[in-house]
């Protein structure tokens, strides 16, 4: 398997060119979006939650409460937000 | 790693590879304790010191599919690709994987809820790649429907398998016709 095929820790995304990493730089965890140049989380996630479950609902139609409920899920099984899932 | 602990590992990996194989053949659901650990040749005692729940075992197993699935394609897609070439890698992974693709698609309601959003996410990461192919403006519709056009249709063929294909791989059968059926929705400059 190719070693560029890692997710942001945050929200999942797929970072595959530099440009997609936080600060532009490949050794980073998080993507451009949740990442400060110091690889530091620059989103809350309640944000991060909204946003992914924005997505849901564009690219699979989902109902609005659903993908809330989904995001949340997925969302907090990432590295960065793990075991936060009461904190919404 | 001392040399109990490099065991153990084994133990595991063997139950899990062992398990990924009965999957595809009987589905996730078919498949006993009993299966899988004559398969592995293991104790029902060692199994359980491995995966507390036939459950565990199953979802484990599709966030694995599920992430490998993705990770090859993602090896073969790539942004500027056309929607034919987009659907033909997608179609090409998922006939990498048929056999127990099959089951994620037959089984896949039944599944606990862990599992099915493994699948649900991997097809959230195959969707993202299909709407920078797919002109929604031409058609006057939200991208969603045209994803689960594409998936629906894909599923129903792999679901009915053994009445439209029942001696070889449905997708190799039919995989020209769904493109050209979906080509009709590329974005037109990338026509070439
Ligand atoms: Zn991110």
């Amino acid at each position: 398997m190719s070693s560029q095929c890692i997710s942001c820790g945050s929200c999942g995304m797929p970072l595959i060119k530099a440009s997609d990493f936080s600060g532009g730089d490949v050794t980073h965890k998080l993507c451009a979006w949740c990442g400060d140049s110091e690889d530091h989380l620059k989103v809350t996630m309640e944000e991060v939650v909204e946003d992914c479950a924005q997505g849901f609902i564009e690219k699979q139609g989902l109902d609005g409460e659903a993908a809330r409920k989904m995001a949340l899920k997925y969302v907090t099984s990432l590295p960065a937000w793990k075991g936060n899932e009461n904190e919404l | 790693m001392n040399k109990r602990k490099q065991q153990k590992e084994q133990t595991r990996k063997k139950i899990f590879d062992n398990a990924l194989h009965t999957y595809a053949q009987k589905g996730f659901l078919n498949t006993s304790i009993d299966d899988l650990t004559k398969s592995a040749g293991i104790s029902h005692g060692n199994f359980f010191i491995h995966y507390a729940k036939r459950e565990a075992l199953i979802i484990k197993a599709i966030e694995e599919i599920g992430k490998s699935i993705y990770e090859r394609f993602l090896e073969l897609a790539s942004e500027e690709m056309s929607l034919e070439n987009i659907l033909s890698v997608h179609l090409e992974v998922i006939q990498e994987n048929e056999a127990i693709y099959y089951y994620l698609v037959t089984e896949g309601p039944f599944l606990p809820e862990e599992a099915r959003r493994a699948i649900f996410i991997l097809q959230n990461g195959i969707s993202h790649w299909m709407k920078k192919a797919i002109d929604t403006e031409k058609t006057k519709l939200e991208f969603h429907y045209f994803f689960n056009m594409w998936l629906g249709n894909l599923h129903y063929y792999l679901q009915n398998r053994d009445m439209f294909s029942p001696d070889k791989s449905v997708i190799e059968k039919y995989r020209d016709d769904f493109i050209k059926m979906f080509k009709l929705f590329e974005r037109s400059e990338k026509h070439e």
